[in-house]
């Protein structure tokens, strides 16, 4: 199901491409370079709306490449999100600037760090699910990528 | 013809080869060595107080009331009535995507690993967003984790009034993009032992491994 923000990036004509494809880290076009691997989050409790998402995102090319958007058929929105300490004090804050994925460089997510905020969630995370995540880079365009639930 | 003698260097290696003393000698004294490292070893580790990977109040009080807040099946909740078991207090909120949840992990984890030891552990999370959570809704979402688990909530002010007691800060973030908000919580995870004294507090992010010990040393 593709949502608001993704309709607006189709009809402004960016390069969306198969939207409904969901092979795991399918590039779309050959100028990517950005490898999606390991996108996984844990199962969500029925009462909860919020989860967290985590990817690496792995730059094999020469180019830096930047998130420009996020969706996912199973989120209202998806926004990414840091967690940080300060004297026993979590916090989690939007991420300001760019989500810019180095040349030769990679992006890790993990649990109480860097994390992609998946909000609205109606039907709660199984153990075993799978779903898409769709992630629009500025060079490469679109990503699908296939988001595993599982415990860790 | 005379008679030939054996060579004078056969005879002295004859003599020589079997005996070597200081052989034998080094045996024992290498046998010694090890014995006395391993005695001294086993004597500082029984000398030495575990070390904990949270850390232990040097004069530990007794756990601060929680007077005013409910269990998830709507008693209330008597800090007294805590007391033979070990306490594993967080406090924590429902709508939380990363850190509760990856605390809840690691504490299940580490019970994992403590055997029987865990029929004495007692687990709750507080809810420090009792704008959203009631206790019923915290005992669901800590259930999810493990079922022995137990949730706690309650009125604003009590629950304000105990996370300030026990050293938990806690505030509202800006709204989300879309809606809703997250907190800035204290989010370490506190420890109150079977004498029902508020004891230990291990720090955000927690070693499973550690944790496991920690509990061990402290039933």
């Amino acid at each position: 199901m593709i949502r608001a923000r993704w309709a607006i990036l189709v009809l402004l004509g960016l390069p969306t491409g198969c939207g409904t494809d969901d092979d795991a880290g399918e590039r779309d076009g050959d100028s990517g370079a950005v490898d999606v691997v390991d996108a996984w989050t844990r199962p969500s409790p029925a009462t909860v709306t919020a989860a967290a998402v985590y990817v690496t995102l792995e730059n094999v090319g020469d180019t830096d490449d930047e998130v420009v958007a996020l969706g996912s058929e199973r989120c209202v929105t998806v926004v990414p999100h840091r967690t940080s300490f300060d004297e026993g004090v979590a916090s989690m804050t939007a991420l300001g600037g760019a989500l810019t994925v180095p040349a030769g460089g990679s992006i890790e997510m993990e649990p109480n760090a860097l994390h992609l905020m998946c909000l609205g969630i109606d039907t709660p995370f199984r153990a075993g699910d799978e779903f898409v995540l769709d992630i629009e880079f500025a060079r490469q365009g679109l990503v699908n990528a296939r988001v595993v639930v599982e415990d860790r | 013809m005379t008679l030939v003698e054996p060579p004078a260097a056969v005879t002295e290696d004859v003599v020589a080869r079997p005996r070597r003393p200081w052989r034998r000698r080094l045996v024992t004294v290498a046998a010694v060595i090890v014995v006395s490292a391993l005695v001294g070893w086993l004597t500082l580790q029984w000398l030495t107080p575990h070390p904990y990977s949270g850390t232990v109040m040097q004069a530990p009080t007794a756990a601060p009331s929680m007077d005013g807040l409910v269990w998830d099946d709507g008693t209330p909740v008597d800090v007294t009535e805590l007391g033979g078991e070990l306490v594993l207090v967080y406090f924590g909120y429902t709508s939380c995507p990363d850190v509760c949840p990856t605390t809840m992990v690691s504490v299940e984890r580490a019970l994992d690993e403590i055997g029987d030891d865990v029929e004495r552990v007692r687990v709750l999370m507080i809810s420090i967003d009792p704008a959203r959570d009631d206790a019923a809704r915290v005992g669901e979402y800590v259930r999810s984790f493990d079922p022995a688990f137990r949730g706690v909530s309650g009125p604003v002010d009590d629950v304000e009034r105990v996370a300030s007691t026990y050293g938990i800060y806690f505030a509202r973030d800006e709204p989300l993009e879309g809606g809703g908000y997250t907190m800035s919580h204290t989010s370490t995870l506190l420890g109150i032992d079977p004498d029902g004294h508020l004891r230990i507090v291990w720090p955000s992010v927690l070693d499973p491994d550690a944790l496991a010990a920690d509990i061990t040393e402290l039933l």
